[in-house]
């Protein structure tokens, strides 16, 4: 909301300066957002008087003025149509600054000397862009700085203020606010209503039929009224404070409203038939024409205004366009109601309206201010439109509110902040804040307090809680650590175990990255090809079809970012990412949610150097990550079993298996899905369930005695068919080596003309230890012909020697 | 090797004998001279080689009186001995020479690079995330995770969000679609505060915990919005937890992660399942307090929010507002890595360019 700071001050007397006004603000609740300072770039600009009008010797459309403003009379030249004698206008005399900081000299225009120039209101940075001039009213003094008198480069304050706080929507709540912090003393606006007509309740009826949404509905009269400008002051005043200024009717409830806090209707009363309003929600399929031509389909929960025809205002959100104020209109109906706020704030997020009025009414406005909001606004109707104000106003006031009591414990307050606040102080601030202390039946400690009904944010002891410790000041309050119970601060053995993967993964030369966790419905289907079916979750309100399923695997999110880096001439990526993944499932309220690793891995592995070359990253890249991963918590028995998804490729897709349990898979990614893509091929990728990997294997490693013994490396190589695995030999010479056997370990493999088509050469090194004593080398040589053996009889293996 | 022979100690049998002095003389110029192992070989040989002038001497003993023996032997052996020590001298000194030379002549060029190692690089939300959760752990608290697709009674009600009031619709939500289930049910999680209720509702005071984790809300993404981003919840509630322990914790967690310089600021706020509530600011560290662009000129940078946790909410867990008292926070992970490393459009964070992430 803004705040100019020259209205604020006619309800209160602000001594201090604005900045620290506004930190008492800001420390208090009330944010200030910001302070400017509308029109501070004018200078020398002097409300002057248009003496004749004389026809431009060489330009048609421009005429030369004499101008009086004060000081003395010269001619200016100017193009606006809207000028005529004896308007006052604004003069940017010779030397002044207009908004935008240019400076006006005296000039020479198609051969006429212009001592100056009349402004329009954008060029006094008040206005939009219009074609014409400022005219100032009648009464405003020749002569005068026209900045002074209409309050130009004062303070306008921007204050940020919290939904819970409704009597701050207005000038009034704000200086009744900065009286409660400072302790001075504010005032409403003071006005008398001229009433001349005759009773209102004689020309016309209310009804309120849902006194549950409408508790209050106040309404004045005033005939005779002129449609026209409202004045320069008070187009001044609404337009500082982001009001677009329209007819001197609309602004009079415009500026009631941002002056007392009550959103006022204006209704053309002679549209309103049969001079009756019914208060009643809208039927099933109703329809009406708000004020902005929109055509709004109503349900029952919807507030209307109604008269006998039909509905005429969507109530606390919008007017209806068939009561509509006009130029033609002579005869104000002015409605002042107080409305249900979860009601309005329904309404009006339904239909996605938020105007000023159902703003405030949502938040709650005071009920107990309809009626002087109402009286003050059709009396200044009354001054700046004309007409006669019928005799009383209608008040229908079904469902009462009524102000709440709260009884408030002083211990209680200083237990909670941990400060002490002196009983005393309590009362008095309170009683600053506007509410009553009630006396007696508090018991013990207690004191009793009645609420004003425009805090309806104020209902229980810690309410008014809160209340204190705003105006005692947060900085008051010392700042201290918990004297709780001992405890330990610790993460849980998974949490400890992701930081330490997470580790693992970036030293390996990963970088961790972190996706939106939506795709679109088409990215999830490619990745959902195992068999079982996945049933994704979708949202009922995506922002778009990219992203209105959540990801049921990380899969389309790493390769996203593939793609998003492949675009960009990176074409060497590594990834991985920790994040869940969503699956529908029919047993419970909430869908499956389960933290899962991804691993992408796209180009070089390593790059080309200047005297290695590069290595591609392939499934054996992936799989050594993989192996790390289990060394890293001392898992045993991880294992991978061949397995098909429609997404790998048909040999390079295993299922990562621990204990019987699987707990992920990897692969390498489908030429095909590749394509589609548009990514280059070969790029492999992991899925892992952390929520079980990270709880599997040894926990707390037990020591193990380092060998004492030297032991014997031996190496072997071995030929057999292509289509023998290398798990199946190392299986072979497991089983044949006997207990001395400590390690095995694959260090090349070769095909080629030395061992012939169909045919693979395997070498490893083998490790032989005894546990207690030296090995002799003959035990090494006997275990190792055993191997030989086995090899020859199940594998059909040859020996190279 | 020390090239005077008079910083040399020769023993006094070779110095009074005439034929071993003027014999260990020459050696030494002979040593001092070779110019590399084969020379020095030479030189061994024709002194203490089979047919050497030392060897000669030694040889010469067995034709001497019985009583000149002991004596011409003492000379014989010493001077063998101090050949030999100059001749091992000698020997070290050319290697060192000729080991330097070979080394010297080899090339080099140390600006080639350095050996590729792999290197990858956290999340700089991640990275932040720790850093906040490590501040936390230090304090005592524990880490706790909750669901990010959770119910509205969660997200919402149970925090004392009123159905119906502009403060629900401060965040907008996502909505999951979900069969047999009224629409609005079943959310995504708007920020990280409903395992605040998850917790008290499974556990009994004393609790303090964290809980990091993603949030959603429906924002289309822009320099400033974004549909998923990270919270870090906190709360702590015992018997006797005051608002003043809430401003010690915060002002202690701002210092930490701002650094210890850094004025903190409580203003009083309002959030929906806290009362009193308050945003924490802290001074402005990019212009030190005098007003920039970052903190909007007003020198104080808005970090987090806070506030007792509101009886309401208490009683949905069926705490006793009576006996226990706590406070809650949550912050905005992206904004306080975006502070610090200054970002300056959301979006960078979820993007995943290499060549963002691994600036951090």
């Amino acid at each position: 909301m803004k705040v100019p700071l020259e209205w604020l001050k006619e309800y209160v007397d602000i001594e201090m300066e604005v900045e620290r006004l506004a930190d008492l603000l800001t420390n208090t609740g009330t944010e200030v957002v910001s302070i400017e300072y509308p029109g501070k770039e004018i200078s020398g600009v002097t409300i002057g008087i248009i003496k004749e009008i004389h026809e431009h010797p060489h330009a048609q459309n421009l005429r030369v003025c004499k101008v009086d403003w004060g000081e003395r009379e010269g001619e200016i030249v100017c193009g606006a149509p809207n000028i005529f004698p004896h308007a006052k206008v604004a003069v940017a005399t010779p030397g002044s600054t207009l908004a935008c900081g240019r400076k006006i000299m005296e000039e020479e225009i198609r051969g006429v000397k212009s001592q100056g120039m009349i402004c329009s209101g954008q060029e006094l940075g008040i206005g939009e862009e219009e074609s014409g001039i400022l005219i100032l009213d009648m009464d405003d003094p020749v002569g005068e700085d026209f900045a002074r008198r209409y309050h130009l480069g004062e303070a306008v304050l921007e204050l940020d203020i919290t939904p819970n706080r409704p009597d701050c929507l207005s000038i009034v709540g704000i200086a009744r606010e900065i009286a409660a912090l400072t302790g001075i003393t504010y005032r409403y606006p003071s006005f008398e209503v001229e009433e001349e007509a005759e009773p209102i309740d004689e020309h016309f009826s209310v009804e309120i039929l849902d006194t549950d949404l409408c508790p209050r509905y106040v309404a004045r009269m005033i005939v005779g009224i002129t449609v026209t400008d409202s004045p320069l002051w008070m187009q001044m005043r609404l337009k500082l404070s982001g009001i677009r200024p329209l007819s001197n009717v609309v602004d009079c409830t415009n500026y009631v409203m941002l002056e007392l806090g009550q959103p006022l209707h204006a209704f053309d009363a002679e549209k309103i038939a049969e001079s009756r309003i019914i208060v009643r929600r809208a039927r099933r399929g109703e329809v009406m024409v708000t004020l902005d031509g929109v055509k709004r389909a109503l349900g029952e929960e919807d507030l209307l205004i109604c008269d006998p025809s039909g509905p005429i205002a969507l109530a606390g959100v919008m007017g209806g366009e068939n009561t509509e104020v006009s130029e033609t209109t002579r005869k104000i109906l002015l409605e002042s109601a107080y409305f249900s706020p979860p009601a309005i704030n329904r309404t009006s997020r339904k239909l996605d309206i938020t105007s000023e009025a159902s703003y405030r009414f949502s938040r709650g406005v005071d009920p107990s201010g309809a009626l002087m909001a109402a009286n003050r606004a059709v009396q200044l109707m009354k001054e700046l439109a004309g007409g006669m104000i019928y005799a009383n106003a209608i008040d229908q006031y079904p469902r009462k509110i009524h102000p709440v009591n709260i009884n408030l414990r002083p211990m209680r307050a200083s237990q909670i902040l941990g400060a002490e606040i002196e009983r005393s102080w309590i009362v008095s601030t309170m009683q600053a804040l506007g509410l009553k202390r009630l006396q007696g039946e508090s018991g013990g400690d207690a004191i009793g307090f009645e609420v004003p009904t425009f805090r309806p944010d104020l209902e229980r002891e810690i309410d008014l809680i809160e209340e204190i410790a705003r105006i005692y000041g947060y900085w008051e309050i010392p700042a201290t650590l918990p004297a709780s119970r001992a405890r330990a601060g610790k993460l849980s053995l998974a949490q400890r175990r992701k930081r330490s993967l997470s580790q693992l993964l970036t030293g390996l030369g990963l970088n961790e990255v972190i996706s939106y966790a939506f795709v679109s419905s088409e990215k999830n289907r490619y990745f959902s090809g195992d068999g079982k079916e996945i049933k994704p979750v979708r949202l009922a309100n995506p922002l778009s079809e990219e992203m209105a399923e959540m990801r049921t695997t990380l899969y389309p999110c790493l390769l996203n970012v593939l793609v998003h880096n492949f675009n960009r001439g990176i074409d060497d990526v590594a990834i991985f990412e920790m994040g869940r993944i969503f699956r529908e499932r029919s047993e419970e309220k909430l869908p499956e949610e389960k933290l899962m690793l991804g691993i992408a891995l796209m180009g070089d592995w390593e790059p080309r150097q200047w005297d290695v070359s590069a290595r591609r990253a392939d499934f054996y890249t992936m799989k050594g990550i993989w192996e790390r991963m289990l060394e890293e918590f001392r898992i045993k028995d991880g294992r991978l079993k061949k397995t098909e998804r429609s997404y790998f490729h048909p040999q390079l897709a295993v299922e990562l298996i621990n204990g019987g349990e699987t707990l992920g898979e990897m692969g390498a990614l489908h030429p095909l899905l590749l394509k589609r893509w548009e990514l280059p091929d070969g790029v492999v990728a992991m899925q892992l369930d952390l929520d079980l990997f990270l709880t599997q294997g040894v926990k707390e490693a037990i020591y193990r005695e380092i060998p004492k013994y030297p032991s014997i490396h031996m190496d072997l190589s071995v030929v057999v068919p292509e289509k023998v695995e290398v798990e199946t030999v190392i299986d072979v010479i497991r089983s044949h080596a006997g207990e001395l056997l400590d390690s095995v370990r694959l260090f090349d493999l070769y095909r080629g003309e030395q061992v012939g088509e169909g045919y693979k050469s395997l070498a490893f090194r083998l490790v032989f230890l005894h546990p207690r004593r030296t090995l002799k080398e003959e035990e090494a040589k006997s275990s190792m012909q055993r191997i030989l053996n086995g090899l020859r009889e199940r594998l059909d293996a040859r020996i190279r020697e | 090797m020390v090239e005077s022979l008079e910083d040399r100690v020769i023993p006094e049998e070779i110095r009074e004998d005439a034929e071993a002095r003027e014999l260990a003389l020459q050696a030494w110029e002979d040593i001092r001279r070779a110019a590399n192992e084969a020379e020095l070989e030479a030189i061994r040989v024709a002194y203490l080689g089979k047919k050497g002038k030392v060897t000669e001497i030694l040889q010469r003993l067995k034709s001497l009186p019985a009583q000149e023996r002991p004596q011409a032997g003492k000379v014989g052996n010493s001077l063998k001995k101090l050949l030999e020590e100059w001749l091992g001298e000698k020997r070290t000194s050319l290697e060192r020479v000729l080991t330097e030379k070979t080394l010297r002549e080899e090339l080099f060029d140390i600006s080639l690079p350095g050996r590729y190692l792999p290197r990858g690089r956290r999340h700089l939300i991640s990275r932040t995330m720790e850093e906040i959760e490590d501040v936390f752990l230090g304090l005592g608290y524990e880490i706790v995770e909750g669901p990010e697709a959770e119910l509205d009674y969660y997200n919402f009600q149970a925090l004392n969000f009123p159905e119906d009031h502009p403060s629900k619709s401060m965040q907008d939500t996502f909505f999951i679609h979900r069969e047999g289930i009224p629409l609005g049910e079943v959310i995504l999680r708007t920020h990280t505060s409903p395992v605040q209720v998850r917790v008290m509702e499974s556990r009994k005071p004393p609790l303090f915990v964290i809980s990091p984790g993603k949030c959603y809300r429906s924002d289309v993404p822009d320099a400033t919005h974004s549909p998923m981003f990270h919270q870090v919840e906190g709360f702590a509630v015992d018997q006797g937890i005051t608002f003043g322990d809430l401003k010690g914790t915060l002002e202690y967690f701002a210092r930490a992660i701002f650094g210890e310089e850094r004025q903190v600021r409580f203003r009083p706020h309002f959030f929906p399942f806290t009362e009193p509530s308050a945003e924490v600011d802290v001074s402005c560290f990019i212009c030190e307090g005098e007003g920039c662009r970052i903190c909007k000129y007003t020198g104080w940078l808005e970090i987090l929010g806070s506030g007792m946790i509101d009886p309401q909410v208490f009683s949905y867990v069926g705490y006793d507002p009576e006996r226990y008292s706590g406070f809650a926070f949550g912050m905005g992970v992206e904004r306080i890595a975006m502070l610090k490393h200054g970002i300056p459009d959301l979006r960078f964070n979820f993007e995943n360019d290499l060549r963002f992430l691994t600036q951090f």
